[in-house]
């Protein structure tokens, strides 16, 4: 009896064993026999640290892996019609495994992307899914990726950049010299100009009477204004206008004519 | 050392050649897992919920977030904790009885008269304890790896206020299958050296309660240091390989 109790209590723990780690399994993503999925081969130039086993997403859903990298694989697809098909290498091609129900959405003009999610940087294939008219993607089917932009050839360009800046700068290095000095100069000129007005009591008196006069004139003119603008003003400039036209005929003879007539002698001009 | 070669070679043969002995591999590994499971269980839930503190302490003073507590802990506890806290409870507490069993038996001349019997003791007295302890060591691996996890989870659910599902979804954001795999190869290589180094030192005991006492200490310290060492080794191993 003791004899079988034991045999089934070790029994129990092996067989918790195998639960644990089938569940372990399950829930570490290992490959499930029993769903298909669909696989493909996606192209990059520069993969920017996808792993073998890194998520697939479909529109932001975990739907698969990545289930292999192959390295500078030739490619047929690439080659020209004279050319030897393993001429022409594919730095990247990766296996990529996802669920069959995904796959409905993913076309051949889908878009493979790879992003970084989380604060640690963890990098995923992000799949955009392609239009209706395109055709589904299926097994075996190959398709170029969207390489990432690579930090380090931005490094490298940004040093590049900063190379030639430097040569520059040694090249013209007299009159760039030159320049610097004559701003300097031109610079402490000014300084000068204006700490010698600072100091003029003259000239601050003169200009602060300039301001208060520009002040002045400014506040008359805009009153002159408003009131060119009201009924009356216009009434008077067209009056004023009238006389000037009424005037315009007027000259010596005319003038003399007129005092004649009203018995005033004068001499004019 | 060429004794311990000689013992894990036979034992090895045996395994091949047999005879297989299922009823003494039974009760061995019935003394083992069962009878070890309490202090592996309380043991390894505790040092999950240490672990998870301290970690969610430290990630706040240095990032100022627990958000990554589930990728740290799970990685921590499939990687080492979970694997290397049973493996030296085993030690101290399997080891330790083996080889003062094996060495009282090289004491009192039990071994002398299996020979006699034209038994060998490696055959009788090794190879059960080594099948039924790497079986048990890789059980009770994995139930130390599910315990302490719950233990994890339950902490930073009920602390850190992470929901069960978004704990397990960051989870396996940070261990694969590769990392069970690990856990697994390890909890069998450690079952292995057990009873190897205890029997080893209880077949050269020395006469005397003194000298089973020395073999079991001489045993025990030697198999916690082969294991840490061994848990380098494969840990550095499968960052090569996998």
């Amino acid at each position: 009896m003791k004899k079988t109790s034991n045999e089934l209590k070790v029994g129990l723990l092996v067989t918790a064993t195998l639960i644990l780690v089938l569940v372990f399994a399950w829930l570490m993503g290992a490959k499930n026999p029993f769903t298909k999925n669909t696989e493909f081969f996606v192209t990059y130039n520069f993969a920017g640290g996808i792993e073998v086993g890194s998520p697939v997403r479909v529109a932001g859903i975990k739907v698969g892996r990545v289930e292999k990298i192959n390295f500078f694989v030739p490619d047929k697809d690439y080659a020209a019609p004279d050319t030897k098909a393993d001429k022409v290498l594919t730095p990247l091609k990766l296996k990529i495994s996802i669920s069959k129900e995904a796959a409905e959405g993913v076309r051949k003009d889908s878009k493979f992307y790879i992003n970084i999610a989380g604060i640690i940087g963890e990098r995923y294939i992000e799949v955009t899914p392609g239009t209706l008219t395109a055709p589904k993607v299926t097994s075996s089917d190959v398709l170029r990726g969207i390489d990432p932009p690579r930090i380090d050839q931005l490094i490298s360009q940004s040093f590049d950049l900063a190379g030639k800046i430097k040569e520059v700068i040694e090249e013209n290095e007299g009159d760039i010299t030159k320049s610097i000095q004559l701003l300097y100069k031109l610079s402490a000129n000014i300084n000068k100009t204006v700490m010698q007005i600072e100091k003029s009591k003259m000239f601050q008196t003169d200009i602060a009477m300039l301001i208060n006069n520009l002040i002045e004139i400014t506040k008359d003119v805009k009153i002159l204004t408003a009131k060119t603008q009201s009924e009356d003003g216009k009434k008077t400039l067209e009056l004023l206008y009238k006389l000037l036209w009424r005037l315009e005929g007027l000259d010596k003879d005319a003038i003399k004519q007129f005092f004649q007539k009203e018995g005033i002698r004068t001499r004019l001009f | 050392m060429i004794a311990v070669f000689h013992i894990f070679a036979k034992t090895l043969m045996t395994c091949i050649k047999g005879p297989h002995r299922p009823r003494e591999i039974l009760n061995h590994m019935y003394l083992m897992g069962i009878g070890s499971l309490p202090i592996i269980l309380v043991a390894t839930a505790f040092a999950g919920m240490v672990f998870t503190l301290e970690i969610a302490f430290h990630m706040d003073t240095a990032l100022h977030t627990v958000e990554m507590i589930p990728g740290f802990t799970g990685q921590f506890v499939l990687r080492e904790l979970g694997i290397a806290i049973p493996a030296l409870l085993l030690v101290a507490k399997v080891g330790a009885s083996t080889a003062a069993e094996v060495g009282t038996m090289k004491v009192t001349e039990q071994i002398d008269a299996l020979r006699l019997l034209q038994i060998d003791p490696i055959e009788y007295l090794v190879y059960p304890r080594f099948v039924a302890s790497i079986i048990a060591v890789a059980s009770l691996t994995i139930i130390s790896i599910f315990v302490t996890l719950v233990c994890a989870i339950s902490v930073a659910v009920l602390k850190y206020n992470f929901g069960f599902l978004e704990y397990l979804n960051s989870l396996t954001q940070f261990v694969s299958d590769k990392d069970l795999l690990c856990a697994l190869v390890k909890g069998m290589v450690f079952g292995a050296v057990i009873p190897i180094i205890s029997c080893y030192y209880g077949f050269y005991c020395k006469a005397g309660a003194e000298g089973v006492g020395n073999a079991t200490t001489n045993s025990v310290v030697t198999s916690t240091i082969l294991v840490i060492v061994l848990d380098f080794l494969l840990t550095f191993a499968f960052s090569m390989i996998l």
